[in-house]
């Protein structure tokens, strides 16, 4: 294999290119950074002045998020839902891909629409609430999960994906007598390693950050998803909230200060962000490779 | 195609199908003619006064459902309802519905068949609708004068004429929480230390005063840092100087209504307004007012923080309640065994002390204008709306028990049982500072947790206009912040101002704003009074109108 | 295989063939339709039953009623919509904020993720895209406190830079002419490192020999980029593309909620933001429906007007 030296203009791009990223990296850091030096500020220090270097350095913070028994119970259902919600809605979604994305299967158009359509048009939410009623799913992790297990968005990517498969990978497979939920699984599936992961985020980030859902479905609150606490306390107290003409405030209520709001918008979020360096190792080149050899 | 027609047509009938399976699993909630009729099977039940129809059936343990405003959600067996429950022989069920999004829950349960027995709604439109829906129950006088003896006695005698708010078309559905504080009206708040260094030694009364002061904070270095970098105000300036013409309006919500010749005027389109934007562009132009107060003092966080003010950016604000801006000793807390506490920081002292240490600031008095007009706005003192839910007029003598109920926890006369409903139990809550003040302190851990009160189901009731007693009402009074306040004289929700309220709104604040910055002349008024009127604005001020001559006799 | 025939007419015979033929394949292909049944039948309870809600659009709802037994009335909510004063105004926002998106922000996470590719140290590569993404996670709602005072005319970093090169400082959030911009530019800001996730995945499932045939024809980075690397990314961009142009009448209400104000209302206050300001989110399910079945219908039709176009272009599409 030869190997070529780089030309002059592409070490130019290159500079420029790393240059760039740093920047990126920088401006994209920065809201974290004020976050969670925010979070480590105490109370007794200015809320309306906030530097990324805080002036000195508590834990009080965390100590109380992480004392609050909402927040267990939170980090509970929300682990739950995201990792039965991610599961289900994987083999869901790739078991009903793979059938609709060979040109053989019958009325497949037809079905493809049935599904885009509900993209564009659906019932809305009080119908979506009487249904998930009557089928008793209230308070129950079901009704975080069942209402959006499958995206029809993802569906149509994976979908179109395992529609750029070359179809002599399944041959030997086939020649063999494999059905066609072996091929899926042996064949198929690593090779979609990429999308899988990538899918698979997707539908665990939607999972881990959800909480409207929790809100209409969970009425008890210790079936609450963390992100809808941490929702309620991060909001307290703001413009968004007060309603300027019904207030009913009284002026003796207490206060959350920033620092406590900004220490739950750290602990609810760092979690599902170190999933990605995780799944990294799945974005790997020559994928297809080891297939098309075999 | 005709794939596609196949296609088309199959959606079509699936969805017809799915349409007549799902309807019949819709609950359909059925009307009912009140309590006189009730249900025959249960006339067996022996009532605890036989002529009253809404008399609790003696013995029989009912089961209450309850909304409320909930920081926080009521824990499970959360201790005070337990005790309400023990107390009254009742099963509680507090739906904790998230008070940010709180109608939108509220209406989910309703359209799924639920209504709560003690309903409560935020706002006078949410009261109109409600009642038009049909999904609360009547409360006529004799019922609310068996069962709610306290609460109509606080009502009456502190706000009278308050109680027929909760009346539509001339039927009572409702009862009005009123807010003790804002018979308070808005701050106005002077850095006293800028005020020394430009050598103004009072604080404004007129709106001439008010405008030299601005002007100085401006341009003289009133920080004395040798930079220009002050302004005197920015967008709650609105405030004092519409209400020197009698005037206001807070820019993305309502403006009053304003009497002129014994007829209503919406302070939108008043001829004073123009006069009142005229200063204000002026302002603006010559660097006064500051260019950011579109985007507003309050740069997040909690509302009432001025963060221009506090960062030394304006010298004037009236962002908030007075009771924001009081420094640590404003007041003294008499305690029972004699001493005296001081008060608190709160909210803008607290920051503007940690900001700047040497910052001084006072409040002044609301400005007379060139009209003879003197005010500033008053928060209204109607705030929200408790009501019965419907469903509760089929089970006998359930109205009578519900509203005794709540009558209790509002406005027990016993103050020691209201405290308990309101904030906990003595002793491990909160403990007295002040019994005769009803001053309270919060006992640790609560003294830090926001919402505790809700969390361990206290604060059931409503809000009711006991007479202010404590010393911070007392520094109120003495301040004078009881004085020149401009209520709205509309407090109840109109339907045409409901439909219009979203496009008038907008309509105004684009003209207030461009109008001040100079973006169209002061000429554009005119025409944007037309462009008001025609939108929905003629309608508006003539339901306003005949609102208003009905209730003024 | 026998085709049963029939002799009561020949039409009937042939439909019942075809449905019998089509029953027959359904059987040929049993463990494709075991595997499909599963996310079919979550579509028809959880998408379809409730479908019924869209009537709410031509009838008044009423709680006591229900969706069903509520009374008809046609037309009007639409009648209605179409009468506002600004709707036409805020229409057209939504359709011009989002072309905008369109134009430039959907390029930009395709750029990203080839510029990222083109990093060789894998470390940096790996760091750079974790933090890229970090944006995404933050809510508006802190954003846009953040974006207030990054902007500010007078204390914000960016005007600072354009003083201190002479230029006179621009009060962004409060100016008509750039707010658009603004919103354009810090949505592609934080959505960037996210968006490019699924071009990553595209470019890892490229075949290196590609690559290696290349260089031994002489083929440089840019080459390889434009010629490799572009087109085997091509299915996955045209369906984001057909999927993000049935969005052209979306629109980004937190964004723009936690960001706007009266004076550029004019620019950028949208669908989504009038309706809340409506108070729809609170009591008008037959108006806010009508409103979203009017956006709906349009969604749709842009959705396959897009696939038809892709079809003709590149064969290739949603279906």
């Amino acid at each position: 294999m030869a190997i070529r030296r780089s030309s002059a203009g592409e070490k130019v791009f290159d500079v420029f290119n790393y240059i760039f990223m740093f920047i990126l990296c920088l401006t994209t850091i920065y809201p974290f950074l004020y976050l969670f030096s925010n979070s480590l500020a105490s109370s007794e220090v200015a809320q309306t002045q906030i530097t990324i270097i805080p002036k000195s350095i508590t834990f009080e913070n965390y100590k109380r998020v992480l004392t609050n028994p909402l927040i267990s119970s939170g980090y509970y259902n929300t682990i739950l839902r995201t990792a039965i919600g991610t599961f289900l809605g994987l083999v869901t979604t790739f078991a009903l891909a793979y059938p609709l994305s060979k040109k053989y299967f019958p009325n497949r158009n037809f079905w493809t629409g049935i599904i885009v359509f509900t993209m564009f048009f659906g019932g809305g939410m009080i119908p979506t609430y009487i249904l998930v009623r009557n089928l008793n799913l209230m308070n129950t992790i079901w009704a975080l999960i069942l209402p959006e297990l499958v995206s029809a968005y993802n569906f149509i990517i994976v979908r179109n994906y395992m529609m750029s498969l070359p179809e002599s990978i399944e041959e030997s497979a086939r020649i063999d007598g494999a059905n066609d939920i072996i091929i899926l699984i042996r064949i198929v599936l690593p090779v979609c390693k990429p999308i899988l992961a990538t899918v698979a985020l997707w539908i665990a980030v939607w999972h881990w950050n959800s909480w409207f859902d929790s809100m209409i479905y969970s009425q008890k609150a210790e079936k609450q998803v963390v992100q809808l606490i941490m929702r309620r306390i991060v909001l307290e107290g703001s413009q968004q909230v007060m309603n300027m003409s019904t207030m009913d405030e009284s002026g003796l209520r207490v206060v959350t200060p920033e620092s406590l709001k900004a220490a739950t918008v750290m602990v609810t979020t760092i979690p599902i962000l170190l999933v990605y360096p995780f799944i990294q190792k799945y974005f790997v080149k020559g994928v297809m490779l080891g297939s098309l050899k075999g | 195609m005709k794939k596609c027609k196949v296609f088309l047509a199959l959606v079509l009938v699936l969805g017809v199908i799915m349409t007549m399976i799902a309807g019949c699993g819709q609950k359909q909630i059925s009307g009912n003619d009140g309590p006189k009729t009730g249900n025959d099977a249960q006339h067996q039940q022996k009532s605890t006064d036989p002529d009253d129809p809404y008399a609790p059936v003696e013995g029989k343990k009912y089961k209450i459902t309850w909304t409320n405003y909930q920081i926080v959600p009521a824990e499970e067996d959360a201790v005070v309802i337990k005790i309400l429950e023990e107390k009254f022989n009742v099963e509680i069920d507090l739906w904790n519905l998230e008070h940010s999004r709180y109608h939108e829950l509220l209406n989910l349960r309703l359209a799924s068949g639920e209504i709560p027995d003690v309903f409560r709604m935020t706002d006078p439109n949410t009261l109109l609708t409600y009642a038009q829906q049909g999904v609360l129950a009547e409360l006529p006088e004799d019922f609310l004068q068996k069962y709610a003896p306290d609460i109509l006695k606080v009502i009456n005698d502190n706000a009278p004429g308050y109680i027929d708010f909760g009346k539509v078309n001339g039927v009572q559905y409702a009862l009005p929480a009123v807010n003790p504080t804002n018979i308070f009206r808005l701050p106005l708040v002077y850095r006293l230390d800028w005020m020394e260094n430009v050598g103004v030694s009072k604080t404004p009364e007129t709106l001439e005063e008010f405008e030299e002061l601005m002007y100085k904070f401006a341009k003289e270095d009133p920080d004395r840092n040798g930079k220009h970098d002050t302004y005197g105000c920015s967008q709650t300036v609105l405030y004092p100087v519409l209400g020197a013409f009698g005037l206001n309006i807070s820019l993305g919500a309502e403006s009053y209504f304003v009497e002129r010749d014994g007829k209503l005027i919406d302070s939108a389109v008043a001829p004073e307004l123009k006069e009142a934007l005229a200063i204000l562009a002026k302002w603006y132009k010559d660097g006064v007012l500051d260019p950011e107060f579109i985007t507003g003092e309050n740069t997040g966080g909690y509302w009432a923080l001025s963060h221009a003010f506090i960062n030394g950016r304006i010298g004037f604000s009236s962002l908030g309640n007075f009771y924001h801006w009081l420094p640590a000793g404003a007041y003294m807390i008499p305690a029972e065994d004699g001493t005296e506490i001081p008060s608190n920081d709160e909210a803008n002292a607290k920051e503007i002390k940690l900001v700047n240490p040497n910052a001084k600031w006072i409040q002044g008095m609301p400005l007379l204008g060139p009209t003879g007009q003197r005010g500033i706005k008053a928060y209204n003192r109607l705030m929200n709306f408790y009501g019965i839910g419907k469903l509760a007029e089929k089970e006998k003598g359930k109205m009578g028990k519900v509203m005794q109920i709540f009558n209790h926890v509002s406005a027990s006369p016993d103050i020691e049982e209201r405290m308990l409903y309101r904030w906990g139990i003595r002793g491990e809550h909160w403990e007295w500072i002040n019994k005769e003040m009803e001053t309270i302190k919060y006992l640790p851990p609560y003294d830090t947790e926001s919402g505790y009160e809700n969390r361990i189901g206290a604060h059931l009731g409503m809000t009711l206009p006991y007479p202010p007693k404590g010393p911070r009402e007392q520094w109120a009074f003495d301040n004078g912040l009881d004085k020149f306040a401009i209520e709205s004289p509309i407090q109840v929700g109109l339907p045409k101002a409901m439909q219009y309220n979203a496009e008038l709104t907008k309509i105004r604040d684009e003209a207030i704003v461009s109008i001040i910055t100079g973006d169209k002349p002061l000429d554009y008024f005119d025409e944007y009074v037309k462009i008001y009127m025609a939108a929905g604005g003629k309608e508006v001020e003539e339901e306003a109108n005949e609102y208003y001559k009905s209730i003024k006799k | 295989m026998n085709v049963p025939s029939s002799k009561t007419g020949k039409n009937l015979s042939m439909k019942s063939n075809a449905f019998v033929r089509t029953l027959y394949q359904y059987w040929k292909y049993k463990y494709l339709v075991l595997l499909f049944l599963p996310g079919i039948i979550y579509f028809i309870i959880f998408k379809y039953l409730p479908i019924y809600g869209l009537v709410l659009a031509f009838k008044d709802y009423r709680f006591l009623d229900g969706i069903m037994g509520s009374p008809w009335v046609g037309f009007k909510h639409f009648h209605e919509m179409f009468s506002l004063q600004s709707f036409w105004e805020v229409f057209r926002n939504t359709v011009i904020i989002s072309f905008y998106h369109l134009v430039f922000g959907f390029p930009a996470p395709i750029i990203f993720a080839l510029l990222l590719n083109e990093i060789r140290n894998v470390y940096y590569k790996k760091i750079v895209q974790t933090i890229s993404y970090l944006p995404h996670f933050v809510s508006w709602v802190i954003l846009g406190g953040l974006f207030m005072q990054f902007l500010s005319p007078s204390i914000g970093p960016i005007n600072i830079l354009i003083k201190s090169l002479g230029g006179t400082p621009i009060y962004f959030l409060a100016d008509p002419k750039w707010f658009r911009s603004v919103l354009v530019i810090t949505e592609i800001w934080k959505s960037l490192g996210w968006g490019s996730i699924v071009y990553l995945a595209a470019i890892s499932g490229i075949d290196p020999s590609l690559y290696e045939s290349a260089s031994i024809d002489g083929a440089g980075r840019w080459h390889k980029a434009i010629h490799i690397t572009l087109p085997s990314m091509m299915p996955v961009i045209t369906i984001m593309l057909i999927l993000n142009v049935g969005k052209l009448v979306n629109d980004n209400f937190d964004q723009i909620f936690n960001l706007y104000n009266p004076a550029v209302y004019k620019v950028a206050d949208v669908i989504g933001t009038y309706t809340y300001r409506m108070g729809l989110e609170n009591m008008r399910y037959s108006f806010s429906t009508a409103v979203g079945l009017f956006r709906n219908v349009i969604s749709f039709t842009l959705l396959i007007i897009a696939n038809q176009v892709s079809k003709k272009i590149n064969d290739y599409g949603i279906w």
